[in-house]
């Protein structure tokens, strides 16, 4: 299967499969990027034909969680919170136990289920999920952070399956160039897809949207071959 | 050394050390809560971390030191000894009913059975030695769900030969065991003495409390980690004192509480703005 990326290069197809159910997807990034907004509109796009689930992992409180129940976009049962003791990449990383649990409990109170999201709590360019919780992994930065973070690198920005640069509304207002953030993105993951988007105006957002239901949609694919 | 015990070594050293993934490193046990409600202020000798870990440690952690001692003495037998396996079923049983009558605090039942849980599943699963014939056997029931594994696939307990063969066996039996019980099982599958066994706890609990000290508090970390040898006369009292029960019926296990923690964790539970899960 090959996936169709607006923005971006692409890998070879078979970087982009997974043949099991259900798909689950980290979302990592730092700390205000949009995770939780991305997921929201993931939830928004896919849940009435995707049977998904959601588990966040707030550094503190849960704030997150409550955010996603607060705009209905999936039922209450459907969002499990992880607290993860002042480490965040270790709950999705180094220790992914608890969240592991999350993702159990919402396979087994929800039967069929096809797509789990995951969100990291925010952290720094380092961060990124061991493949032992996840399947595929979307880095997102923002745009405000200003217009080098992509040439930073990091195992983040590097090695994530889908880069997302958010708010890109905001560009203007502080001066990132977006030319040069889509660019130093490319070079750095070697023609890895990368997608600019703004959750504020929804441009570009579709992108995302069509790299995760693609995913779930080869999965079921896949699942029906064997 | 011989490789019995070189392994017995490394299972002691793989299930004390922070980096084994077993959930542990996201709870405080009480210690957050403690903390927001000023039981713990280090400038304050009279609420110091030292304190808080004596208390623990002559109450809650030698009571579990004493669990995981008495789990090591009942789940060390002869490697395919099956008759002797079979006997230990009921025993192991009995070890978790013993323990949830000694856990008072609600919280503190579900965050040790949830640990033992987790624990159980990542040794079941990444154990893997000479020594554990049953390889092949174990594998498919324990994953990717724990409960399913009751009366599954196993072909039952008759299957069980190894040195795993007990912990194998808390896993069909219990769900979701404590996990003192875990622990001081499969140090004691291994050849780990009981006193090794609740050395090993008493080592785990403090680590707990001290990590989630430095994290919460901002202490300096050496003197924080430097608390253990200073308590070292304490914790050489609780390891003796424990591993003593290992031989004893199980229904004279010691049954110290510590009810203000009790409390905070209860309180903690219900806390929307918490860092840590217990
Ligand atoms: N202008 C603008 N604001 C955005 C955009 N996406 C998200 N935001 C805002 O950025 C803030 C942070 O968004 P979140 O989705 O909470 O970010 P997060 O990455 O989940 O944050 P943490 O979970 O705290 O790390 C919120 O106030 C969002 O409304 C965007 O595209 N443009
Ligand atoms: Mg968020």
């Amino acid at each position: 299967m090959h996936l169709e990326i607006p923005q971006g290069g692409s890998r070879s197809p078979s970087s982009i499969e997974t043949d099991s159910l259900p798909v689950k997807i980290g979302i990592g990034g730092p700390v205000g990027s949009g995770k939780t907004a991305l997921v929201a509109e993931l939830c928004r796009s896919l849940s009435g034909r995707i049977n998904l689930g959601v588990v966040t992992n707030d550094i503190y409180t849960t704030e997150d969680a409550e955010f996603l129940k607060r705009q209905g976009v999936l039922s209450d049962d459907r969002i499990v919170a992880v607290q993860t003791g002042c480490c965040p990449h270790t709950a999705i990383r180094d220790d992914i136990s608890d969240n592991q649990a999350a993702v159990e409990s919402l396979v087994r109170a929800h039967e069929g289920l096809e797509l789990v999201i995951i969100e990291s709590g925010g952290d720094n360019l380092t961060a990124t999920f061991s493949a032992g919780l996840v399947d595929k992994q979307i880095f997102v930065v923002d745009v405000a952070g200003g217009d080098k973070v992509p040439r930073k690198g990091g195992p983040g920005i590097t090695r994530s399956d889908l880069l997302v640069i958010n708010k890109v509304d905001l560009a203007t207002l502080v001066g990132a160039d977006l030319a040069v953030m889509e660019r130093d993105a490319w070079e750095i993951r070697q023609g890895a897809p990368v997608v600019l988007i703004s959750l504020r105006t929804d441009e570009g957002v579709i992108g995302v949207v069509n790299w995760v239901s693609a995913l779930v949609e080869g999965a079921r694919q896949m699942l029906k071959i064997a | 050394m011989d490789a019995g015990t070189v392994l017995s070594y490394l299972a002691v050293a793989m299930t004390t050390d922070g980096r084994f993934p077993t959930g542990g490193y996201s709870h405080s046990h009480g210690l957050e809560q403690a903390i927001s409600r000023g039981h713990i202020r280090p400038e304050d000798p009279f609420c110091s971390l030292a304190r808080w870990l004596r208390t623990q440690l002559q109450t809650v952690v030698i009571t579990g030191a004493a669990q995981s001692a008495w789990a090591a003495h009942h789940s060390a037998i002869g490697h395919g000894d099956l008759s002797a396996v079979n006997d230990r079923s009921d025993l192991l049983i009995l070890l978790d009913s013993e323990i949830d009558a000694r856990t008072p605090s609600p919280r503190a039942r579900e965050v040790s059975r949830s640990l033992g849980r987790r624990l159980i599943t990542n040794l079941l699963v990444g154990w893997t030695t000479p020594s554990t014939k049953f390889a092949e056997i174990r594998v498919a029931p324990v994953l990717p769900e724990m409960p399913g594994l009751c009366g599954e696939p196993f072909g039952g307990v008759d299957g069980i030969e190894g040195a795993l063969a007990p912990l194998e066996l808390l896993a069909i039996e219990v769900a979701s065991p404590h996990l003192s019980e875990v622990t001081g099982c499969f140090l004691g599958c291994l050849g780990t003495s009981p006193v090794e066994a609740a050395a090993a706890w008493c080592y785990n609990c403090l680590v707990s409390h001290v990590s989630a000290a430095v994290k919460l508090l901002g202490m300096d970390p050496v003197s924080a980690f430097g608390l253990l040898p200073s308590l070292g006369d304490i914790i050489s009292d609780v390891v003796a004192e424990a591993s003593h029960f290992a031989s004893r019926p199980a229904s004279e296990l010691p049954s110290y509480s510590f009810s203000l923690a009790d409390a905070l964790l209860e309180e903690h539970a219900t806390r929307k703005d918490r860092l840590f899960a217990s």
